[in-house]
Order: structure tokens, then C-alpha cells, then sequence
């Protein structure tokens, strides 16, 4: 009979996505409440099991949406870059033969909140021009 | 350029695309054309004959594992270059099965992608 247990993922401090674009983990305490956000969903299969949500939390920020449609494919793939690194890179999840679905997107804000919650990662997205704060909810389990 | 290769990029994000279209640029070769699935990959390559085809792994319908596959089935003369966040392992050894000459793992580093490309070159230099 297949057991599963759930996962903690290791966090990345930093990431060079491109020359002039940075995710950097973040290391405050406080909890982090967004309502205005996109976001974008990955789904793994296999051995590892589950999805990870990632939010681009634009509550502080008020783009043009010419902005935000040259700002949200670069977040889809730092996220691509983040998910694929953390399960690469640990000792753990490296071992499991793993396949992750292409990204489904979507624009409608939705209400996420880190308060209690240990399977939020909390990064910033640094660009040359402007910071993005992005949360990343993690929920993956191992089959075995 | 006559030496140049002439390459088509396949990945479902245009963002990605772009940004592999102008790493191939940077290194003196020449992108005759994107795709954004291995089917639209596909016909690019039966239109074109590249000599490289760089694809990424995730796909929607047809993974570039299955996509380096098919081109190795099908056209002698075209080499694949897998990219992919996602580089166990286990995912590395699948890429070189299927018959790609090399996997470089995002984010692209442009000396590694410009390398890979020049190792390509030269093996058909030497041909």
C-alpha cells in the first residue's frame, strides 16, 4: 500500500534569473496578506505528487497593463526557474523521478495569507526598475 | 556567417523563446525559426532543416523528450539541445536516450549555450 507523506522544500536565498533580474528570498517574520495578485500553478507527477501556487503580489504596485504583460511572463518563468532548481538542488527531492505540467496561469486576485502557514516561501522578485513581492505555497507529497 | 548554424527554438513561453532567440543570436548564429509545441516544432523543421533544434522539456501534449525522439527518428541531420529548470539526474539521462547532443539546465547561461553550440559546429566541420 502506498503512503504518502508531505515534503518541505529547501528555500533558494538567491537566484540570477536573467543579467538584471533577481529572486531573493526573504527573511522577515511578519506575516504577508495580499489581495491583489496573479497567479501561477505548477503541477508535479510522478514519484513527488502535488502542486506549488505562485502569487505576484502587486498590492503596493500600480502597473499599466502594458506593464504587467511584459512583467507576468518573466514571473512565470522565474517560478519555472525557482521550482525546478529547489527540486534539482535537494538532497532529497533529486532522487525522485519527478514530471512538472506547463503552467496554468490565472489574472483574477485572489486572497493569500502567510500567517501560519509553514509551506509559504516568501521571496522578492528584483528587477532593475522595481520589486516584486512573490509568496510561493507549496503542496507536494512523496508516494512511498 | 557562412559557418553559422542555422537553429529553431522551441519552448511554449514566448518570454523563453525570445530570450534563447537572442542568446543564439549573441553567438553568431542564425534562429530560422520558434515554435511554440513539438508539433508546430515539427513542421518548422521539415520547412527548414536546421542544424539545431534547442527545445525546452515541458510542454504541453508532446514533451521536448518526446520531441528529440521523433527528430532523431526522423531527420539525420538536425542535433538537439534539451533546456530545463528541472535537471536531475535522471531527467539528463532521458534527454541524452532520446538522442540530444547536450542538456543545459536554466536559467541559459549564455557561455554554456554559445559552447554547445561551437561543439556542434565543429563536429560538422569534422564530418
Amino acid at each position: 500500500m502506498e503512503v504518502s507523506r508531505p515534503l518541505e522544500v529547501s528555500r533558494i536565498e538567491e537566484l540570477k534569473i536573467l543579467h538584471n533580474v533577481r529572486l531573493l528570498h526573504r527573511h522577515d517574520l511578519n506575516p504577508i496578506t495580499s489581495h491583489d495578485n496573479f497567479r501561477v500553478q505548477f503541477q508535479l507527477a510522478g514519484e513527488l505528487k502535488g502542486n506549488i501556487t505562485c502569487y505576484l503580489c502587486m498590492d503596493e504596485h500600480d502597473l499599466a497593463a502594458a506593464d504587467k504583460n511584459s512583467l507576468f511572463p518573466l514571473f512565470v518563468e522565474a517560478m519555472n526557474i525557482l521550482i525546478g532548481r529547489q527540486i534539482t538542488l535537494d538532497e532529497e527531492l533529486s532522487s525522485y523521478r519527478v514530471s512538472m505540467s506547463a503552467p496554468k496561469l490565472n489574472m483574477n486576485p485572489t486572497a493569500i495569507s502567510t500567517k501560519a502557514k509553514s509551506n509559504v516561501h516568501k521571496y522578492e522578485l528584483e528587477l532593475e526598475s522595481a520589486s516584486f513581492t512573490v509568496l510561493a505555497e507549496y503542496g507536494i507529497e512523496s508516494l512511498n | 556567417m557562412s559557418d553559422s548554424l542555422r537553429i529553431v527554438i522551441v519552448d511554449d513561453s514566448d518570454f523563453s523563446r525570445s530570450l534563447i532567440s537572442g542568446m543564439v543570436t549573441e553567438a553568431g548564429h542564425q534562429v530560422v525559426g520558434e515554435a511554440p509545441s513539438a508539433e508546430a516544432a515539427l513542421a518548422i523543421i521539415k520547412e527548414h532543416s536546421p542544424d539545431v533544434v534547442i527545445t525546452d522539456i515541458v510542454m504541453p501534449e508532446v514533451s521536448g523528450i518526446e520531441l528529440t525522439e521523433k527528430i532523431n527518428q526522423s531527420f539525420d541531420r538536425v542535433s538537439v539541445i534539451v533546456v530545463s529548470s528541472l535537471s536531475q539526474e535522471h531527467i539528463v539521462l532521458d534527454a541524452i536516450g532520446a538522442g540530444a547532443s547536450d542538456f543545459i539546465p536554466k536559467p541559459i547561461q549564455q557561455q554554456q549555450l554559445t559552447d554547445s553550440l561551437e561543439k556542434i559546429r565543429s563536429l560538422r566541420e569534422q564530418e
